[in-house]
């Protein structure tokens, strides 16, 4: 597989995944453009590999992460991680919606990666430890902390969120 | 409902990563981008590269000039709108070619040749520049403790050159440069010569990443690094571009009026694009990013000033009477930005002890002065 007929049948893919782990749209883009750009430096290791994009995937977490240490982690004010409203938003589904996204977006950045490989790609607890370089129990461990911390938060806010739908 | 968090949570990430993505544009890009990284495809002129570059006993004992001959200079290429955003995603130059303006010349100061001591001395000034500057497709200059450096693009690869007095100077540059965590394995190293001094090539072999550069000592007292070429020749090609008979300012199209107390220019960033481009408001620039540190001891502030972006921000403050939004990251330190201010969007953050106060007391000062596309009608002082 050429890096270009890579990017066309994994680069959606891709993008979508760095959106979730950043939280912003355009910082996700340029995440992505980076680490192609690596890949595409290294594809011919990168792609003689059994799962190449085990491996990009990989790096884009490393990436992300490496960002929000040098970048110290820039937090973003709610009006940038809200998703945009329209009108199918205005219903009690899209407030619970938005309102886990911005639980969301408040996890630590490895917390917020095992969601994304768990619950948006859904992967398995070995190739998300493949990815994340851990071991699946690692995974599971920090999914459940941060299910927790999710959980927690979201019973605390509950209350608020039913009182606006009324 | 808490019993359904797993269902609540999936179809939130659904819905927040779905929009649609140009694959092709981000295969175009990231392979441009990786070609910039690998400079592989350099297209070296064989006269200059005879008089250059001597590499000995690893192996590359010659080059072949490649199609293009290394010049980014268009011929009849239909004239593009250039917008602002996608900056460095097309890299057709402009059917005159690329020209990116020099910094003003600091007259009076010596160069890096006659007065090595004053490399990296004073963040406002560069004491060499690099031929060939002006057909790149962008070029920043920068300064900071104890280096100077200039980065430009060519076409399909890019380079940078820095000079320090102290070569862990140049480590921490190198660093810089990493995305990834990286375990500075050894590194294999090549004997080259740059203008018939000797200089060595370093590779480290990184677990996803090589990372390699050259060094030498162009004159006594300075150490100089090529970053960027993954090949001993390229890099030592680069090499021979730099020149350390001239100074030049380091300028913004700001000026700072007053600083806090003790506080002193520590650094300035500035970049410029080969062509004009249009901000999301239409106007000229040929900006592209432009910083100044300033601060004592481990306190600093940043002042970034880039064309406007049109940045998603929601007001909470004024600067000067421009709407601006203030944050604090998770080390508690601020960043206030100021979207289209007076035709450029600001952004200052602080380090250390410099909080809210200290932030104002610097943004309250900014002026925005010059033509954006013309580096020689900038503030001669950025600080004062």
């Amino acid at each position: 597989m050429t890096f270009e007929e890579y990017v066309h049948a994994r680069g959606a893919a891709l993008v979508r995944f760095a959106r979730l782990l950043t939280g912003d749209d355009h910082r996700a883009d340029d995440l992505v453009q980076e680490v192609l750009a690596k890949a595409y430096v290294r594809w011919r290791r990168i792609s003689s590999a059994d799962r190449p994009d085990v491996y990009v995937r990989r790096m884009l977490v490393n990436g992300n992460t490496s960002w929000w240490r040098r970048r110290s982690n820039r937090e973003l004010s709610v009006a940038e991680v809200a998703d945009r409203p329209s009108g199918a938003d205005l219903g009690t589904n899209a407030s619970e919606r938005d309102f886990m996204w911005r639980l969301v977006t408040r996890l630590p950045p490895r917390q917020r990666a095992v969601l994304v490989l768990r619950y948006y790609e859904d992967l398995d607890d070995a190739t998300i430890a493949e990815i994340l370089d851990c071991s699946p129990v690692t995974v599971r461990t920090t999914a459940l902390r941060a299910l927790a911390i999710l959980r927690d938060r979201y019973r605390a806010f509950e209350p608020i969120m039913g009182g606006n739908r009324d | 409902m808490t019993d359904d968090i797993e269902q609540i949570l999936v179809t939130s990430l659904d819905r927040r990563a779905a929009s649609p993505v140009d694959t092709i544009q981000l295969a175009a890009t990231a392979a441009r981008r990786g070609r910039g990284l690998r400079h592989r495809r350099y297209a070296i002129a064989a006269a200059s590269l005879v008089a250059v570059a001597t590499v000995g006993a690893f192996g590359v004992t010659a080059l072949s000039p490649r199609a293009g001959g290394g010049q980014a200079v268009g011929s009849g290429t239909p004239e593009k709108t250039r917008t602002a955003e996608p900056e460095g995603n097309d890299p057709t130059p402009p059917p005159g070619g690329w020209n990116v303006p020099q910094l003003p010349a600091a007259s009076g100061v010596p160069g890096a040749a006659a007065a090595p001591n004053l490399v990296g001395a004073d963040p406002g000034t560069l004491h060499f520049t690099v031929d060939g500057l002006a057909s790149s497709e962008s070029v920043t200059w920068e300064t900071g403790p104890g280096v100077e450096s200039i980065s430009f693009d060519h076409g399909e690869w890019t380079a940078q050159i820095t000079l320090a007095r102290d070569p862990a100077r140049l480590d921490t540059v190198t660093r810089s440069h990493l995305v990834e965590e990286f375990s500075w394995p050894e590194p294999e190293t090549r004997n080259v010569t740059v203008g018939g001094v000797p200089a060595t090539f370093y590779v480290h072999d990184g677990a996803q990443f090589d990372v390699s550069y050259l060094r030498w000592q162009p004159v006594s007292g300075v150490w100089a690094q090529v970053w960027g070429p993954d090949n001993a020749a390229d890099a030592a090609e680069v090499a021979s571009r730099l020149r350390l008979d001239a100074a030049y300012r380091c300028v913004l199209p700001i000026r700072i009026a007053a600083l806090p107390s003790k506080a002193k220019l520590l650094g300035c960033k500035v970049g410029l694009t080969g062509d004009e481009v249009t901000d999301v408001k239409g106007a000229s620039t040929r900006l592209s990013e432009a910083i100044v540190t300033v601060g004592v001891n481990d306190n600093e502030a940043k002042v970034r000033v880039t064309r406007r972006l049109g940045l998603p921000t929601t007001p909470d403050m004024s600067l000067q009477g421009h709407p601006a939004n203030m944050t604090k990251n998770d080390r508690r330190e601020w960043l206030i930005v100021a979207p289209d201010f007076d035709g450029v969007d600001i952004e200052l953050s602080g380090r250390g002890a410099y909080d809210y106060p200290e932030l104002t007391v610097i943004g309250e000062g900014i002026t925005v002065d010059g033509d954006l596309r013309d580096p020689a009608t900038w503030p001669t002082k950025l600080v004062g």
